[in-house]
């Protein structure tokens, strides 16, 4: 039978750091696999609307500055919750048994694939949008890259990390 | 660590592999060398007639090699033959590729922001940029293939 391996929360980067920051000892108990979920679909919505909204402000919709700006707001929010929460272990970690090492290698080889084909889905849509095959928005001033570059930076970050938080199952009673 | 896998073709030499990927990435280097030279000198295009094709050989003659990874003895991607070793390796390539990948894209986003600002060489003509283009088109899907090329060792006496 494949065993089963457990990453959450212990491992997590800042589970140590936290309690120290705060001066204070912190119980925080593993989140489940539904708001892992949660988490991964609100950061990567965020991620969405922040980049289109950089798109958008080029057709001069001002309801993209507006939704914009919120989910950034969503997106820190859900990154601070995401690295403090989850986390994903350093490779060069020595504490990490080799089961432990493995799922960190595997989820590194699904995260190269997802991000060369969101590459390749952002450069099709931007040879699209550009040739003017559909009306689609894109940035074009410097300014107007800002927003999608900032996401293509957040999620290049968390990508690996959220695909162990959704891939993890939930721990069972005899591993707590 | 030996983790080579034996399919198709064995395991090509260390120095054949290393080769390949110095091609790849070399002929990718020099184009964007000559681009930078070009915009920061403000040369004409004379400069790039014979560096750029030459560069963009290199990298296509390298890349097609390590597009098809079974030629160089290399795994194509996750296959139920490799044993946990194996597999370990490959993923391992493919994080450090990762990582290597999304340093770059900050540095570059650091740099173009940095640039538009100081007087630091940038693209500005539609065939530098289709040049970039291309070569990341070829170095992205590569890359993870390249590491695993370079880090590979021999395989031992007895292994082979």
């Amino acid at each position: 039978m494949k065993r089963r391996v457990h990453l959450l929360p212990d491992e997590s980067l800042y589970a140590d750091v936290l309690p120290e920051l705060f001066g204070k000892s912190v119980e925080r108990p593993p989140l489940s696999q539904r708001q892992r979920r949660l988490l991964v679909l609100g950061l990567y919505g965020g991620f969405g609307i922040f980049g289109w909204s950089g798109a958008a402000h080029s057709l001069s919709l001002s309801a993209g500055s507006v939704a914009g700006g919120c989910a950034l707001l969503g997106m820190l929010w859900a990154f601070w919750m995401l690295a403090t929460r989850v986390g994903l272990p350093d490779p060069s970690d020595p504490n990490l048994d080799e089961r432990q090492l493995q799922r960190v290698y595997a989820v590194g080889y699904t995260a190269y694939g997802a991000l060369f084909f969101l590459m390749l889905g952002g450069l099709v849509y931007l040879f699209f949008a550009q040739g003017g095959v559909l009306t689609l928005p894109y940035p074009r001033s410097g300014d107007e890259w800002f927003g999608p570059l900032l996401a293509c930076l957040f999620m290049g970050m968390t990508l690996p990390t959220a695909i162990l938080a959704w891939t993890e199952p939930d721990a069972t009673d005899g591993d707590l | 660590m030996n983790a080579s896998v034996p399919f198709t073709a064995p395991l090509a030499p260390l120095g054949q592999r290393r080769r390949v990927v110095l091609l790849t990435f070399g002929g990718y280097a020099l184009v964007l060398l000559v681009l930078a030279l070009q915009s920061l000198f403000k040369l004409g295009d004379w400069i790039l007639l014979l560096p750029i094709p030459l560069g963009m050989v290199a990298t296509f003659i390298g890349g097609i090699q390590l597009m098809k990874p079974s030629r160089l003895g290399l795994p194509e991607g996750r296959d139920r033959t490799m044993d946990e070793r194996q597999w370990q390796r490959l993923s391992q390539a493919h994080t450090v590729a990762y990582r290597i990948l999304g340093m770059i894209f900050l540095l570059s986003t650091g740099y173009f922001y940095a640039a538009h600002g100081q007087n630091l060489p940038l693209p500005t003509s539609s065939f530098a940029w289709s040049t970039i283009w291309l070569g990341a088109a070829i170095f992205i899907p590569v890359l993870p293939t390249a590491i695993l090329a370079w880090t590979e060792p021999d395989p031992a006496e007895g292994d082979a």
